[in-house]
């Protein structure tokens, strides 16, 4: 994808902060924001795609752009979901305030990941990318915008998920515990 | 007076609370978690109860060194062939989320880096001198120990199998020390220690406080307790004699905090 595209994508986003900011100040919902929305959700799942089976850099290089694009698509999905469920409802714009506090971790997260995107990353720079995708989740988190564990299971395949957080489960406890002996009775 | 009670997390507590897997879209029998999720998950509630005390803490190098290794895991982990990298985001995200929120309810303490440096030189003291003692930890000691106790408790006709069973229960506790010598502290151990020990004196130069710190880390921090009532804890001791820091298990923590009123 070109940078051409990463700036229009860029200029959307600051388009959905001028919307939301407009349904604050007028304390009303505007659906229009649901087709920008939708534009990027699946502008995010293009890129998600293409990493997801990438072979072209180390697998953490590519695991880490992956999981970026990843989240980015999920929390932008879970924003347009709490649109919908907000109009259902007839709520007032609680969640355009949610959805710009939001936002500007969301470009940060952008910003950041189209500007290490197809390169190999150092060990800092996969730190500062994945750093900013936990900043991101738990601005989410406390504006009620991150999506559900089941939210994210309800698209994968569960018995393979469990198989690889057994194998997680040994290796993080491996890494820390280096005796063969803890000695608890 | 009754003393402030600061817990500090280590770098194994808050990975054992964080490992956890459960959903709704998953059968009961499939929930996954670490096999100190339990005993960790006990002090994380007691500490959730005590949040306006601020009695949780951790420092920056815990934290960061928390965060790297969910994550070391979880990338290392892809290295296996052919691995879809969706199943290591959603749980690099179920478990990164977990330790976000422990974290969120523990106070991050500032260091003083020269009183930590000041402190480094001490820790690193410490640990050559328990080699040292560890290199005394050898078979010959540990039965001559054994006999020597036997001497004085069992009739000659019992001596062999008392000895026998002496030399086991000597093993023991000295194991602490013992296993000291096949993994000596890394780096990253002894600057967890020097940043506690730091912490220890901040906190008493204000008010009397006890400092724990919570590890499942046996072969550094907490003591080896074994189902025979054995206690093998020479490092332990050690740690809170030098630095004033009294390391133990998760479950035995909690314990304490839950017995301090308020």
């Amino acid at each position: 994808m070109e940078r051409r595209s990463f700036a229009v994508v860029l200029s959307q986003l600051g388009d959905i902060g001028t919307r939301l900011d407009g349904m604050i100040e007028q304390k009303k919902l505007d659906m229009s924001i649901v087709h920008p929305l939708d534009e990027l959700i699946q502008f995010s799942q293009n890129r998600e795609e293409h990493w997801k089976t990438y072979k072209g850099l180390s697998t953490k290089s590519a695991f880490v752009t992956y999981h970026s694009w990843r989240n980015i698509r999920l929390i932008l999905e879970k924003i347009k979901s709490r649109f919908l469920e907000a109009e259902i409802r007839h709520e007032n714009p609680g969640v355009a305030i949610d959805g710009a506090k939001v936002l500007g971790s969301l470009v940060d997260a952008y910003t950041g990941v189209t500007e290490i995107e197809g390169r190999e990353l150092s060990k800092d720079e996969q730190s500062a990318t994945l750093n900013r995708i936990t900043e991101l989740r738990n601005v989410a988190y406390s504006c009620n915008m991150l999506p559900s564990i089941d939210d994210e299971l309800r698209e994968a395949d569960k018995e393979a998920v469990i198989e690889v957080f057994d194998n997680f489960a040994v290796a993080v406890r491996s890494s820390e515990e280096t005796t063969e002996d803890s000695a608890r009775d | 007076m009754k003393k402030r009670l600061k817990i500090a997390l280590e770098t194994s507590v808050i990975i054992a609370a964080s490992v956890y897997f459960v959903s709704k879209e998953l059968d009961s029998e499939k929930t996954a978690k670490d096999v100190h999720y339990e005993r960790a998950q006990k002090l994380i509630t007691e500490l959730k109860n005590r949040v306006a005390q601020r009695t949780g803490v951790v420092t920056r190098t815990i934290l960061r060194e928390s965060r790297n290794a969910l994550r070391n895991a979880i990338t290392n982990s892809l290295e296996r062939e052919g691995l879809n990298p969706q199943n290591p985001s959603i749980i690099l995200n179920q478990c990164g989320d977990r330790l976000e929120r422990i974290v969120e309810m523990l106070s991050l303490e500032p260091i003083d880096q020269k009183r930590k440096d000041h402190f480094f030189t001490q820790v690193v003291s410490m640990y050559s001198m328990l080699l040292e003692r560890a290199s005394l930890v050898t078979e010959r000691t540990t039965r001559a120990l054994a006999e020597d106790r036997t001497k004085l408790t069992a009739s000659p006709r019992y001596r062999g199998i008392k000895s026998e069973l002496g030399t086991h229960e000597v093993r023991q506790e000295f194991r602490q020390l013992y296993n000291l010598r096949g993994n000596p502290p890394t780096p990253r151990d002894r600057e967890i220690l020097s940043e506690l020990a730091a912490l220890s004196e901040s906190y008493s130069a204000e008010i009397p406080t006890d400092l724990y710190l919570a590890s499942t880390d046996s072969s550094h921090f907490s003591p080896m307790r074994f189902p025979t009532g054995i206690v093998s804890d020479q490092i332990t001791k050690q740690i809170e004699e030098t630095f004033h820091v009294r390391c133990d298990w998760p479950d035995v923590i909690a314990e304490i905090v839950s017995k301090q009123e308020g």
